[in-house]
């Protein structure tokens, strides 16, 4: 599998690097992103987010149920 | 109030930009009374009660709960079944007040839930700067741009 393979060699040699240290930096493009999101309706004041919780919940429960099959 | 993990998937619009994790944060005010009240309710729903691996002390009263706002310490309250939610004094580069007054009001399971902003809790993330902070941030500016993309093919 050699989409595997190369994630794991991805994986490996992020390992394998020094831990980044200091402040984090953030984009600009990340932060008009952000703002964005926020000024979404779906992300009014007032908006329904059972969805979320029930969501959230189901995705637990399958994970919690995964087994390893080989 | 609903601050990390959990406040940014308040503000998700679909199922791919939910991050799962039992662990919530909820954000107090400096309040003694007011966390002595959540206590008693963690107490009544059958949370057990930790500050670090010590079970929180007894008698829970207001002594403690003023005691524990001047340490601006950490209390967990957990399930058996995994659900886990840090009572938290302290969100990295923001005060309470500062926090509460930009608030977003979310219903969940018909109750208003107080939401710290989405812009807050990243700023906030960024000044903690763990390791983990920094992986979910990346992981996040992805998610973001997908729900964006995902919002205009929508509109």
């Amino acid at each position: 599998m050699p989409d595997a393979d190369d994630a794991r060699d991805v994986l490996d040699a992020r390992v394998r690097q020094p831990p980044e240290r200091g402040p984090i930096a953030l984009s600009a493009q990340y932060l008009r992103d952000v703002a964005r999101v926020e000024a979404l309706p779906e992300n009014r004041n007032g908006a329904d987010k059972t969805w979320v919780l029930r969501f959230a919940a189901e995705m637990g429960r399958l994970q919690r149920n995964v087994v390893r099959t080989r | 109030m609903l601050i990390g993990i959990w406040g940014v998937n308040a503000h998700a619009c679909d199922g791919a930009s939910v991050f799962t994790t039992n662990d919530f944060d909820l954000f107090f005010p400096p309040d003694p009374d007011d966390l002595l009240e959540t206590w008693h309710a963690c107490d009544e729903l059958g949370l057990a009660l930790r500050v670090g691996r010590e079970p929180l002390d007894s008698p829970r009263d207001r002594l403690l709960a003023q005691r524990v706002v001047d340490r601006r310490a950490l209390v967990r309250a957990t399930a058996p079944g995994g659900l886990a939610v840090d009572l938290t004094l302290v969100m990295s580069a923001f005060d309470f007040d500062q926090v509460w007054s930009e608030r977003r009001r979310f219903i969940m399971d018909g109750v208003e839930v107080p939401v710290a902003r989405l812009s807050h809790i990243v700023r906030s993330k960024t000044a903690a700067g763990r390791d983990k902070d920094r992986l979910f941030l990346a992981t996040h500016a992805d998610t973001l741009r997908q729900m964006l993309r995902d919002d205009e093919d929508r509109r």
